[in-house]
């Protein structure tokens, strides 16, 4: 056997092997991929912003919901040409001590508020820290896409949020409406 | 707590690690049994077959078996690794081949898998977490590294140079 032969005979092993070994570790990093995607763990936690009860909460009838993820008012009342205002229907907590979350409080969509909407002059919903500066823009009920904007709420921190409620005068004690807010939850 | 990786991630590294040997064995074919390399290819084989049924069993097996289960096939692959490079230095006896090999495969290798390994069992808390460097030391044991490394390249350029230079005044 020449110098060529055993070269060549040389070289077809090392190819054989060398596309073997491609193969096999091809098919084993795609098993260990399905593996790894198919033992990432859902698991359950508390949200860390949650909805909790403020000083007007009782007055606005609040109830806070199953794992504090919403909240609802069923004696809220508005005067008729004269504005009520509710200035801690409920809080919004994060109960991270480490990190802060990014909220934004919004009236999404016109189909969220319902009833005698023309007798409304108007409803401002607002959001205050601790020391009483408002916290983002006003939400205007009503408006589509009306929010207070993105807001960072700190760590441990919590903030009230008021409802401003002004009927048009001379409407009648039977008119109602009902509104729904969402507030978006992000980051953490 | 929530794991970087899945425990396979062993067994596919030593699956590599049977299979990069295979190469090495097959290119340094003069100095071993024709049949070695093909035996490296068939262990690692036999630890892609190891994941299949892994990945068929997952529900059984919790983290620690599967762990202890892709260490061993893992550590088998290391010892093969630093076999070939005994067999290299004291059965044949090429020193030279013997330390390329450890520098360049041998440690490298078992210094990532020390990392690795340590890293993981430290997270499933069968040992203790390893130590962390704050990251301020860094910059210094950038410094300091270079410095050695520095140092350590002057002395045996100069040494180089020293030997060069007897040698020549030695056929003068």
């Amino acid at each position: 056997m020449n110098a060529r032969t055993i070269l060549r005979s040389k070289a077809l092993k090392l190819l054989s092997l060398l596309l073997i070994s491609m193969a096999i570790a091809a098919a084993s990093a795609s098993v260990y991929n399905y593996m790894y995607m198919q033992s990432l763990e859902i698991s359950v936690e508390a949200a860390d912003v949650r909805f909790v009860t403020g000083t007007d909460s009782t007055v606005a009838g609040a109830t806070i919901g199953t794992n504090g993820t919403y909240v609802s008012f069923n004696s809220m009342a508005g005067w008729p040409n004269s504005t009520r205002v509710y200035q801690d229907v409920a809080g919004i907590q994060n109960f991270n001590s480490t990190s802060a979350y990014t909220i934004e409080l919004k009236f999404d969509q016109a189909g969220d508020w319902s009833g005698d909407t023309p007798d409304i002059d108007y409803i401002y919903v607002k959001v205050f820290n601790s020391t009483d500066i408002q916290q983002g823009a006003t939400i205007t009920v009503g408006t589509t896409g009306s929010s207070t904007g993105t807001l960072s709420l700190p760590a441990s921190t919590t903030w009230r949020v008021q409802w401003e409620i002004k009927w048009k005068a001379g409407t009648l004690s039977t008119k109602n409406v009902t509104v729904k807010l969402t507030l978006i939850v992000t980051g953490g | 707590m929530r794991l970087p990786f899945a425990p396979e991630f062993f067994l596919l590294l030593g699956i590599d690690l049977f299979l990069g040997i295979s190469l090495l064995a097959c290119l340094l074919d003069k100095y071993f049994p024709t049949v070695i390399p093909y035996l490296y290819q068939a262990s690692a084989l036999v630890g892609f077959a190891q994941l299949l049924i892994m990945k068929d069993s997952m529900t059984i097996f919790g983290d620690m078996v599967r762990f202890w289960c892709s260490l061993v096939y893992f550590v088998i692959a290391l010892a093969n690794i630093v076999s070939v490079n005994v067999y290299i230095a004291f059965m044949k006896k090429m020193w030279s081949i013997a330390k390329i090999l450890f520098t360049c495969v041998t440690f490298p290798t078992i210094l990532i898998a020390t990392f690795f390994v340590f890293g993981y069992a430290a997270l499933l808390e069968v040992l203790p977490p390893l130590p962390r460097i704050p990251l301020e030391v860094l910059f210094i044991v950038l410094v300091a590294f270079s410095s050695i490394m520095g140092i350590s390249f002057f002395a045996s350029f100069k040494l180089q140079t020293v030997k060069s230079q007897s040698k020549k005044t030695e056929v003068k």
